[in-house]
């Protein structure tokens, strides 16, 4: 099993419905690409957090695996 | 215990599942498969028995995933009923879609007596063989169609692995291939400890050469580099990068190593449909 997860305690909250983030298994679409990721969402109306590591780190590194070069 | 004695074990803790009956002429054959070793060094480690590449592939072990499978199996609209093998059936994620969703009869072949008792939980219903794809134990034009899912270059010898295919179809009938390849003139990747299609791809004209070799006739190909390149970010989204994932199965230093290796030959990946000739024995 992964020991990896971009799930982590976070004092956001959605502020649309202004509930606490869960943990949900999430599709991101990317680059043509469909990846399954674990990430904070809002039980309400599934608005997703996307992290900064994940925006700035994964994304990039699956940016550069994606590209044809 | 040899092979053969846990492949009668293996059937008769299935007892209620047939096998095509194996050909006599292929017994010599068989039995040298148990002498000559064809397995990687004890230390390789086979990447497709690792649980950790089920996680991320949702079970099937190869790009494209089970979707993949029914897209072809689909597109070949094979008559319920018909006879198929499974050659390198792994965990039996294609053996359990071809009987329950397309009312097909099929076989797995494998020579990993875990994935066949794996394939056996997965897909009650199907026949299974212990065996190589260098030496399928099934009598000449038995199968309406052969599927092959990212083992070719696995089996150490295409040519004879497709004459194999070839044979054991009856005329008329359909292989449907996927595999990963290496872009030509760029070289298989150098990934020492690591027994995968990844260490073992060949280029295109390879693949192309054995068919036509065999006797098959190309129906349609299609390149899906697409998929490896979608498996390779589910990894890192699941994994945290390729690197940790090499990390599960050996060193820092030869995950690294490994890692720069697929960097610099970089792979493509193939489907393809073939058929036998109708007048053909």
């Amino acid at each position: 099993m992964s020991t990896f997860s971009f799930i982590e305690a976070t004092s956001w909250q959605c502020a649309e419905c202004n509930q606490p983030l869960q943990a949900a298994k999430v599709n991101v679409a990317y680059l043509g690409s469909v990846f399954n990721v674990e990430l904070m969402t809002c039980p309400q109306c599934g608005f997703i957090l996307v992290p900064e590591n994940l925006a700035m780190g994964k994304m990039l590194e699956v940016e550069q695996l994606l590209e044809d070069k | 215990m040899t092979r053969r004695a846990r492949l009668t074990s293996f059937h008769t803790r299935h007892g209620n599942q047939k096998t095509h009956p194996i050909n006599p002429n292929l017994q010599a054959n068989t039995n040298e498969m148990d002498t000559t070793c064809h397995c990687p060094p004890p230390t390789t480690i086979p990447l497709y028995e690792q649980d950790e590449l089920a996680e991320v592939t949702g079970g099937t072990l190869r790009p494209g995933g089970i979707a993949l499978t029914a897209e072809l199996l689909t597109y070949c609209n094979l008559q319920p009923g018909a006879a198929v093998l499974d050659v390198g059936c792994g965990p039996g994620h294609t053996l359990a879609l071809m009987a329950l969703n397309f009312g097909l009869e099929p076989t797995g072949l494998d020579p990993s007596a875990t994935m066949l008792e794996k394939a056996a939980r997965n897909a009650p219903t199907a026949s299974f063989l212990q065996g190589s794809a260098t030496s399928i134990p099934c009598e000449s034009d038995s199968f309406d169609a052969v599927v092959s899912e990212c083992v070719l270059s696995l089996t150490g010898d295409i040519e004879t692995s497709l004459r194999e295919m070839y044979r054991v179809l009856r005329p008329g009938g359909l292989l449907l291939l996927t595999d990963i390849y290496c872009k030509e003139g760029l070289g298989q990747p150098e990934l020492p400890g690591l027994h995968s299609c990844l260490s073992h791809a060949l280029p295109l004209e390879n693949i192309e050469k054995g068919l036509a070799q065999a006797g098959f006739t190309l129906h349609s190909f299609r390149d899906r580099s697409d998929l490896l390149k979608q498996l390779a970010g589910q990894i890192i989204f699941t994994y945290g990068s390729l690197e940790k994932f090499w990390q599960l199965f050996m060193g820092a230093e030869a995950a690294h190593r490994t890692c720069c290796a697929l960097f610099s030959a970089p792979l493509g990946y193939y489907v393809l449909i073939a058929q036998k000739g109708e007048h053909h024995g």
